[in-house]
């Protein structure tokens, strides 16, 4: 039995909040990424994370394979900020308005800077991502999911999930070059 | 010569191109400058995201979470004593009284008298007028709480 599995029959035989929490401390920063890739927002995510969490006590019960229990907390996450991001119409970010003042004109190449920079730029140009491109690449690498992982959160075939994977990498990748003078690629 | 596009080259990263392709790609990174330039450049940015951290909510955000789900815990067991239940509960009531006069005449071989007393018209009578204003009550203060405060209801979203 695994971690999971234990701590989720504790927590249905005790059906008790206080035992839910370990599972919560586990989870939370993997849900609350999702969250907030999606709605951009801080507090919004916050909210909606703690909803995700709520409801996930209350459909625990009828989790038939606790193993899978990371995906289905996950497609919860999913499903309520899409759902809320619907409802606020959050406007997309389009990679042409990206405002180049987040990452300003560097002078040293992406190649030889510290890695402590290069994950901080990488964090601002995810962010700066289609919602959904944002969310594939922060399941895929943040959160180590594999393409079948994500097509079960998401509800997309594991072929749109290839496809929008490679697109969001060519995306970071296009937005590295905008972000780095000397990277100026031709190949492009 | 002709560069490979980016693509391919992501491809040929992530293990993603057939036996042809790979031999291809690998021989054209051997001679070509500029696209084992850009390979280099798409693995550090590969190997990068595996390393970037995910967002972390704020502090005390699994106590918040424990706190609400044993907060609706708590509201639906109050809601169990709310004025919806109690007509059912003072009609469960009654009959629970007259069953137990019943089995308890029975057992003890004691006259029914008593339970036909509480059993008459007038009794039952006034046990439905005091469910239905009860129920009355209950409506109404859901209307106005719905028409005139319409912030109760929004709470939850």
């Amino acid at each position: 039995m695994t971690d999971d599995q234990l701590l989720i029959k504790n927590i249905i035989d005790s059906n008790s909040p206080r035992a839910y929490r370990a599972l919560v401390e586990k989870y939370e920063r993997s849900v609350f990424t999702v969250c907030i890739k999606i709605l951009r927002n801080r507090e919004e995510a916050e909210e909606v994370a703690q909803d995700v969490f709520i409801k996930g006590f209350k459909l625990l019960k009828t989790l038939k394979d606790h193993t899978k229990f990371p995906n289905w907390i996950l497609k919860i996450a999913y499903t309520k900020a899409i759902d809320r991001k619907r409802l606020k119409q959050i406007k997309k970010t389009d990679i042409s308005q990206v405002n180049e003042a987040v990452y300003q004109q560097l002078e040293t190449p992406f190649v030889l800077t510290s890695l402590e920079n290069r994950k901080e730029l990488l964090t601002k140009i995810i962010n700066k991502l289609d919602t959904q491109e944002a969310t594939i690449i922060s399941l895929y690498y943040l959160q180590d999911r594999s393409v079948k992982d994500i097509s079960e959160i998401t509800g997309m075939t594991i072929s749109n999930v290839k496809v929008k994977l490679y697109r969001a990498r060519n995306s970071l990748r296009l937005m590295i070059s905008r972000a780095f003078k000397h990277e100026i690629n031709d190949l492009l | 010569m002709k560069h490979i596009d980016s693509n391919t080259l992501w491809h040929y990263l992530v293990g993603d191109t057939s036996p042809d392709q790979t031999l291809l790609v690998k021989k054209h990174l051997a001679n070509c400058k500029d696209c084992m330039r850009e390979f280099e450049l798409l693995s550090q940015i590969e190997s990068t995201l595996y390393k970037v951290d995910e967002d972390t909510p704020s502090f005390g955000f699994s106590e918040a979470v424990t706190l609400k789900v044993e907060n609706e815990m708590t509201s639906k067991r109050k809601h169990i004593f709310s004025a919806k239940f109690l007509p059912y509960m003072i009609l469960c009531g009654f009959v629970l009284a007259i069953l137990s006069t019943i089995i308890a005449s029975i057992g003890l071989d004691i006259d029914l008298s008593y339970a036909e007393s509480v059993l008459n018209t007038e009794t039952a009578l006034l046990i439905l007028i005091i469910c239905s204003l009860l129920w009355g009550f209950y409506f109404i203060d859901k209307i106005c709480k719905k028409f005139f405060n319409p912030m109760h209801y929004d709470q939850s979203y």
